[in-house]
């Protein structure tokens, strides 16, 4: 166990390192720079900037200085937002963005995985089409849609919450981001958890399991659900770090300040700083659910094991 | 189990409607929520280059001048001020008693010191060149870009450059006396002190921290009518009123809030339900005749010192052809550009500096309106001076591509060009867009035929829109150059005769628009939306929102 653990951790970094590299020099390759603008910059300001950001030397000791800053943490500062380092963003944003998708992801899997169970249960019955009808519905719109008819039922038209803005995350204040950012991951882990639930519901060991004449709750609860989950569990991790990280369209219709935004938005700015550590930043969150995934399905999955037998 | 789910999410909804009603300010302060957009990338007055945070800086600084709602230089910090003949020395005189926010005495020095801590190039501010016009600067600010100082240390630098620094035009005679000889002489200069380049700056709280001692409401020391209370990042600046301010008894306001919300429909929305007393932007320009019809009083459209126009590589075959450059330009339809398209009140250009600046030489005392349309949209003549080209009826005429940012408003103006010249012209052009980096790229490394440009003057002269063009300048992006031209520009700047200035600047316009390597389309104009119940704000041509003499009816 601590043998593999130690090999997915050195993977993990691994795989950071390389996707450092891969878009330190992706960026840089783009056209523009983090002070084109319509309103050229004269060239010895240029200059002068240039110097200041350390980007006069060359490429390759900009990269090495990267790389060492990013062993100790230190991402860099922006370019854009003067007297913010990539650290100050993260910190500040991520929190936000955690908390929001913290929140939604909970009330998406508290409230679709009963609900896929029960379409489950009563296949093909009204209450199961309504349930997966529901489901795709709602996978299927855009984010931007379900915020702006959140937006413009609850806030404008019955004035029950405001319509935008974070208020130091208050409860008024985030249940229509809460609600926009849940709406597609529920939708999908509906439909996850009923489909692996009809995929386990004819197996021989259900079959079993009911022919020994457990009740119908003892069979669903202790041996479909086990089963039923891997597929969700496995699905969760990816889910959990995009959740974590903020979506772009949610922060930015509601105008919360998570991180979520400054990953487009970096990109568009050229802002190298952001858009690296950013990078790196949701690399490491990825590897590191998926990892935290593998272990949780390790112990509710009989057929995985760790490390090889023996 | 429906059931279920919508009940848990009504007790959630009504859980969180308990939890409103507690209001963040006092009932009887008088506070005004205005929406200036993106975040600020900084506070420093010195370094930003952008409008939103010129709203904010408007509010927490001052300079020696501001400007009265209709745009004219009035005292500011300064009581008053003299200047000399030529307008190249200009001294001004500060009031009795002039404060910080932080009850620090403010003195002459502390001017000079901001503007020239502004020209550093270790602080590397992209604005600096706005300080250009008082003598030594640009030196002061440029000499770096001599190779010999490329692998010079910081200190090497800043040693050079206090050497430099003694001759700068900037002095303090005494404590309440500034003067400031300038380069050449530079009648707007009055005007742009109250630029925020021009503002001063608290030297101790600068140098306690000169990275970010404006993210700290401590360190945000300001001699405006407010003084900051906080900047939560992407979200809002809330500033209340400075009692050290010299003018705090005409001061009525108590607080206002800048809500830094970019989307907008959003912050459409919060005009509408009362969130938001002031939309400075994000006034939803998809939704603009809904807007328009239900909130008369509050939609205003105010004019902008700005223009959109077309780039002409004059380069390119058969750009190169001045008769062809012109028959593009004449067989527009601008009215339905503006009328159907963009539908903000813009006005079509058919020139180059847009509406709004003084010209006491005229008639009408307004640039635009002495020297009047410099061209005319005529479909007959332009077939005519394509045919002349060696184009008739748009034959044998190459594919050109019209460039263009990714955005939908530019992409339905580049349609609708397309289909005019196709109508007009017989000529079929291609659109492309590219993002707006690589965009910037290939308009300034010539890689385009034709391009979609836009330019907002930076003071209220036409020079700001004139001296674009000079052959070679930083933002002549057309490769196009004109020795006579050139020289127009030159005159009008070496002189302090407004006679001389404006007929020099009215003959380079003239030329510009006869030879025709740009295409104007329209002037720009601003939309905002303003509760009717907020009095006594301004924003004049180019300026920010100011709310110094502002209040709410009660």
């Amino acid at each position: 166990m601590a043998r593999y653990l130690m090999q997915r951790i050195i993977t993990m970094f691994l795989v950071a390192f390389f996707v450092v590299t891969a878009t330190f020099f992706l960026m840089r390759a783009l056209p523009g720079g983090p002070f084109s603008s319509e309103r050229n910059v004269p060239e010895a300001i240029l200059k002068n900037l240039e110097r200041r950001y350390n980007l006069d030397k060359p490429l390759h000791e900009q990269y090495l200085d990267y790389v060492k800053g990013v062993i100790v943490w230190d991402l860099g500062p922006s370019f854009k937002y003067k007297g913010l380092t990539v650290n100050d963003v993260i910190n500040r944003g991520f929190p936000i963005s955690a908390k929001l998708g913290g929140i939604s992801l909970l009330l998406s899997i508290v409230v679709g995985i009963p609900l896929g169970i029960l379409g489950a249960m009563n296949h093909n019955t009204i209450g199961d089409r309504a349930i997966s009808g529901g489901a795709i519905l709602t996978a299927a719109a855009p984010s931007f849609v379900i915020a702006g008819v959140l937006q413009y039922v609850f806030a404008y038209k019955l004035g029950w919450f405001p319509s935008a803005t974070w208020g130091g995350g208050q409860l008024r204040y985030i249940v229509l981001p809460i609600l926009a950012l849940s709406s597609y991951n529920l939708a999908w882990i509906v439909k996850l958890t009923r489909s692996s639930m009809l995929e386990v519901i004819n197996q021989d060991y259900v079959r079993t399991a009911r022919a020994k004449g457990l009740r119908e709750l003892v069979i669903v609860y202790r041996h479909m659900i086990k089963n039923a989950m891997v597929p969700v569990v496995a699905s969760l991790a990816p889910m959990t770090a995009s959740i974590l990280t903020g979506s772009f369209i949610v922060e930015n219709v509601f105008g919360i300040p998570g991180i979520g935004r400054e990953f487009v938005q970096s990109i568009t700015n050229r802002d190298y700083t952001v858009t690296l550590g950013m990078t790196v930043f949701f690399c490491l969150l990825l590897v590191g659910f998926t990892l935290i995934a593998d272990i949780v399905l390790a112990f509710i999955d009989p057929r995985v094991r760790l490390e090889k037998e023996g | 189990m429906r059931r279920f789910v919508a009940g848990m999410l009504a007790v959630l909804m009504l859980a969180a409607v308990g939890c409103s009603g507690q209001s963040t300010t006092a009932p009887d302060e008088m506070v005004i929520r205005m929406n200036i957009g993106t975040n600020p990338p900084s506070l420093d007055p010195r370094v930003t280059t952008g409008l939103p945070e010129a709203h904010v800086q408007i509010a927490l600084w001052e300079g020696l001048m501001r400007l009265d709602e209709d745009g004219n230089a009035i005292p500011g910090a300064a009581e008053r001020y003299d200047v000399n003949d030529d307008a190249t020395v200009f001294t001004f005189y500060l009031r009795d008693g002039l404060k910080w926010s932080n009850g620090d005495p403010l003195t002459a020095e502390d001017f000079v010191w901001a503007w020239k801590s502004a020209l550093d190039p270790l602080l590397a501010s992209e604005y600096a060149y706005q300080l250009y016009y008082i003598k030594g600067a640009e030196e002061m600010n440029t000499f770096t870009s001599d190779p010999k100082w490329e692998n010079a240390s910081d200190e090497e630098i800043a040693a050079e450059f206090e050497r430099l620094a003694e001759n700068f035009g900037a002095t303090a005679i005494d404590e309440k006396t500034l003067r400031v000889e300038l380069e050449a002489p530079a009648p707007y200069f009055l005007s742009l002190t109250s630029f925020h380049t021009y503002y001063p700056v608290h030297r101790p709280s600068v140098e306690a921290n000169p990275e970010a001692w404006f993210r700290n409401p401590e360190t945000t020391v300001g001699n405006g009518p407010f003084k900051i209370v906080s900047w939560t990042d992407k979200e809002k600046v809330v500033v209340e009123k400075n009692p050290n301010y010299w003018g705090a008894d005409e001061v009525k306001l108590d607080k206002i809030e800048f809500y830094l919300i970019e989307e907008e429909s959003t912050v459409t929305t919060m005009f509408e339900t009362g969130e938001l007393d002031i939309v400075e932007s994000g006034v939803n320009i998809a939704e603009l005749d809904r807007l328009k019809a239900e909130y008369p009083n509050e939609l205003l459209i105010l004019p902008d010192l700005g223009v959109y126009y077309y780039l002409l590589n004059v380069e390119k075959e058969p750009l190169n052809d001045k008769r062809v450059r012109q028959a593009l330009a004449l067989a527009m339809d601008r009215n339905a550009i503006v009328n159907e398209i963009t539908k903000g009140g813009q006005m079509p250009a058919y020139a180059l500096v847009s509406p709004g600046i003084p010209d006491e030489t005229g008639p009408e005392k307004d640039f635009r309106k002495n020297a009047g349309d410099l061209f005319a949209e005529d479909v007959a003549k332009a077939q005519q001076l394509l045919a002349e080209a060696g184009y008739p009826n748009g034959e044998g005429f190459p594919k050109l591509t019209i460039l263009y940012n990714t955005s939908e408003a530019h992409q339905k103006i580049a349609e609708a060009i397309q289909e005019m010249w196709k109508n007009n012209l017989g000529i079929d052009v291609e659109l492309t867009n590219q993002e707006w980096g690589v965009y910037l790229d290939s308009r300034s490394s010539g890689d385009y035929e034709i391009a979609r440009a836009g330019w907002i003057g930076d003071y209220i002269d036409p020079m700001t829109f004139i001296d674009m063009f000079v052959t070679g300048g930083g933002n002549n992006d057309t490769n196009w150059g004109h020795p006579e031209y050139d020289n127009l520009v030159q005159t009008a700047k070496r002189s302090a005769d407004q006679a001389e200035r404006m007929k020099a600047m009215h003959d380079a316009e003239a030329l510009l628009m006869d030879e025709m390597p740009i295409i104007p389309i329209y002037f720009y104009t601003r939309v905002i939306m303003v509760s009717e119940d907020v009095e006594g704000w301004s924003m004049p041509l180019t300026s920010p929102l100011n709310l110094r003499d502002a209040s709410i009816k009660q």
